[in-house]
C-alpha cells in the first residue's frame, strides 16, 4: 500500500499576527478600564472624603502618636501641661526650652494666618517641631502640622516661613490628609483584590503602577491647589506673596544644582517640580494682580534665646 | 523614583524578551520548515498497529523531546490577555514549535536506528513551571512512537 505524509498549511495552529498588535490591544485595553475606574473612584472619594466630620478625622490621628513620633514628650506647646506639668521653665534643659520656644513660635505664625484662610468652624491646628534635618514640613490628619529644623534652617524671612505655614494650612483646610488616605487605601484594594482575583501578574502590575502614578498625580494636584490656597491668605495679611515666590525660586535652585541626583520625571513625583510651582504662581500673581515682592520681616526664630539665666 | 526605575526595568525586559523572543523564534520557524522537507520520508501514523505488519522489519521505541521556555514579552502578553480572554496567541506558536520540533527529534532517532516509518505515535505536553506565579512558563513536549523500516 503507498503511503504519504503531505505538508501541512501553515498559519493553522497559529497565528502569523504581529505580536506587538496584540500588545498594544491589549494595554490600550487594561489602560482604558484602569483610567477610567480610576477616575471615577477618585472623584467619588473626593467628594466623599471630605464628608468625614473633622472630629472623626481628629480621633484618627489620635491613633498615630506624634508626640512620641517627633520626641515631643514634655512639651506640648505649653510649658505648663500634661506631662511638662511638673516641670518649672528654669528646670528645663536647654534643648527643650529651645524646642518648646519654637513650637511657640510656630504657633504664634499659624495663629497670624489661620484668619485669613477661612478655615471651617471647629478645625483646629496643633504646630509640631522636630529637630530633625530633613528639609520638610507636612500636615497630617486632625490638623497637626509638623515642621522641620532642616527646613527652617533654609528660610529666610517670615514671609517664607509664612508661606510654608499657609501652604500647609491650605492642605488641613482642604482636606488633603483625609482624601489622600481615602484614596491611598482604596487604590491599594482595589489592586490587591485584582490581583487576588485575577491571577494576572502582569495586569496587575499595570494596574497597580497606574494606581501608584495616579496617586501621585493626585499629589501633585493637592500641592497645586494648595500653592494657590495659601497664596491667596499671604496677599491679605503680607501684601504680596513675596515669602512663597523667594521660597520657590530657593528650592529650585537647590534642585538645578543636584546634579548628583538623578533626574525624575515629574510623573513619578509626588510634588512639581519647584520651578513648575513657581512659573504657576508668577501665572497667578499676574492673573490677580498680586506682587511678587514687597518688604519683608524678619524672621525671629528662637535661637538659644533662653540659655542665659533669667 | 523608585516607581520610576520598576517602570523602566519592566519596559527593558520587554525590549529584549521581544527582541531575542521574535528572533530566535523566526529562527526556529526556519530550522523546522527545512528539516521536515528534509525528513519528509519518514513516514508518521498514530494507528496503533502498523499500517503494512506483512513487509516490515525490525520494531523499537523512539522518542523525541523537547523543553522550551516563553519568553518575557510573550508572558506578559498572555497574563494580560488572561483578564479579557481569547486565544492565547503569545503561547500558541510556542506549542506549536514545541511539538514540531520533539516530532522531527523523532524522526531523527528513527533515522539513525534506520527506520522508515513511526506508527502508534502519542504527544504528551507538560508545563515545567506549573503555573507557579513569577515563574516563566516552560513546556516539554514528549513524541513517542514505535518505529519499523517498511520495504
Amino acid at each position: 500500500m503507498e503511503y504519504e505524509n503531505p505538508p501541512i498549511e501553515e498559519g493553522i495552529n497559529y497565528s502569523s499576527e504581529h505580536p506587538l498588535k496584540e500588545f498594544l490591544q491589549l494595554l490600550l485595553g487594561v489602560s482604558m478600564l484602569v483610567i477610567v475606574s480610576i477616575v471615577v473612584i477618585n472623584l467619588l472619594i473626593g467628594i466623599l472624603a471630605k464628608q468625614i466630620p473633622f472630629e472623626f478625622e481628629q480621633k484618627m490621628a489620635e491613633s498615630v502618636n506624634l508626640i512620641e513620633l517627633l520626641g515631643e514628650e514634655g512639651l506640648d506647646g505649653n510649658l505648663y501641661n500634661s506631662s511638662a506639668k511638673s516641670l518649672e521653665p528654669a528646670l528645663l534643659s536647654d534643648e527643650l526650652r529651645l524646642k518648646v520656644a519654637r513650637k511657640q513660635y510656630l504657633q504664634l505664625i499659624a495663629d497670624k494666618i489661620s484668619p485669613a484662610m477661612n478655615l471651617p468652624e471647629g478645625m483646629q491646628l496643633t504646630l509640631h517641631y522636630s529637630d530633625s534635618d530633613q528639609v520638610n514640613a507636612f500636615a497630617t490628619l486632625g490638623g497637626h502640622i509638623v515642621f522641620f529644623e532642616g527646613l527652617l534652617a533654609k528660610l529666610g524671612s517670615e514671609d517664607e516661613l509664612a508661606a510654608v505655614m499657609a501652604h500647609e494650612l491650605a492642605h488641613v483646610k482642604l482636606r488633603h490628609p483625609i482624601v489622600a488616605i481615602g484614596k491611598g487605601l482604596t487604590m491599594a484594594t482595589l489592586a490587591a483584590s485584582i490581583s487576588g482575583a485575577s491571577g494576572s501578574s502582569a495586569g496587575n502590575w499595570l494596574i497597580s503602577r497606574s494606581a501608584n502614578l495616579s496617586l501621585l498625580k493626585f499629589s501633585r494636584d493637592q500641592e497645586a491647589a494648595a500653592d494657590a490656597e495659601s497664596a491667596a491668605a499671604l496677599v491679605s495679611i503680607y501684601g504680596h506673596i513675596g515669602g512663597a515666590y523667594a521660597l520657590f525660586q530657593h528650592f529650585a535652585e537647590i534642585e538645578g544644582a543636584s546634579e548628583d541626583q538623578f533626574a525624575v520625571a515629574e510623573i513619578f513625583r509626588s510634588h512639581p517640580y519647584s520651578e513648575v510651582r513657581w512659573l504657576a504662581l508668577k501665572k497667578l500673581a499676574l492673573q490677580q494682580g498680586w506682587l511678587t515682592q514687597g518688604p519683608t520681616l524678619p524672621l525671629q526664630l528662637p535661637q538659644r534665646v533662653l540659655s542665659e539665666s533669667e | 523614583m523608585i516607581d520610576m526605575i520598576n517602570i523602566i526595568v519592566v519596559v527593558v525586559l520587554l525590549a529584549l524578551g521581544y527582541g531575542f523572543g521574535s528572533y530566535r523564534e523566526k529562527q526556529h520557524f526556519q530550522s523546522i520548515f527545512k528539516r521536515e522537507a528534509e525528513m519528509k520520508s519518514i513516514m508518521l501514523f498514530d494507528s496503533r498497529f502498523s499500517p503494512d505488519p506483512d513487509s516490515e522489519t525490525g520494531g523499537q521505541l523512539v522518542h523525541g523531546n523537547v523543553v522550551i521556555s516563553v519568553d518575557y514579552f510573550k508572558s506578559f502578553v498572555a497574563n494580560i490577555r488572561k483578564l479579557f480572554g481569547g486565544r492565547l496567541r503569545s503561547y500558541e506558536t510556542l506549542l506549536d514549535r514545541g511539538r514540531r520540533e520533539a516530532v522531527l527529534r523523532m524522526k531523527s532517532n528513527a533515522s539513525a536506528i534506520g527506520a522508515n516509518t513511526v506508527f502508534n505515535i502519542k504527544f504528551e505536553t507538560a508545563s515545567i513551571s506549573k503555573g507557579a506565579s513569577g515563574n516563566i512558563g516552560s513546556i516539554e513536549v514528549l513524541v513517542y512512537g514505535s518505529a519499523i523500516k517498511r520495504v
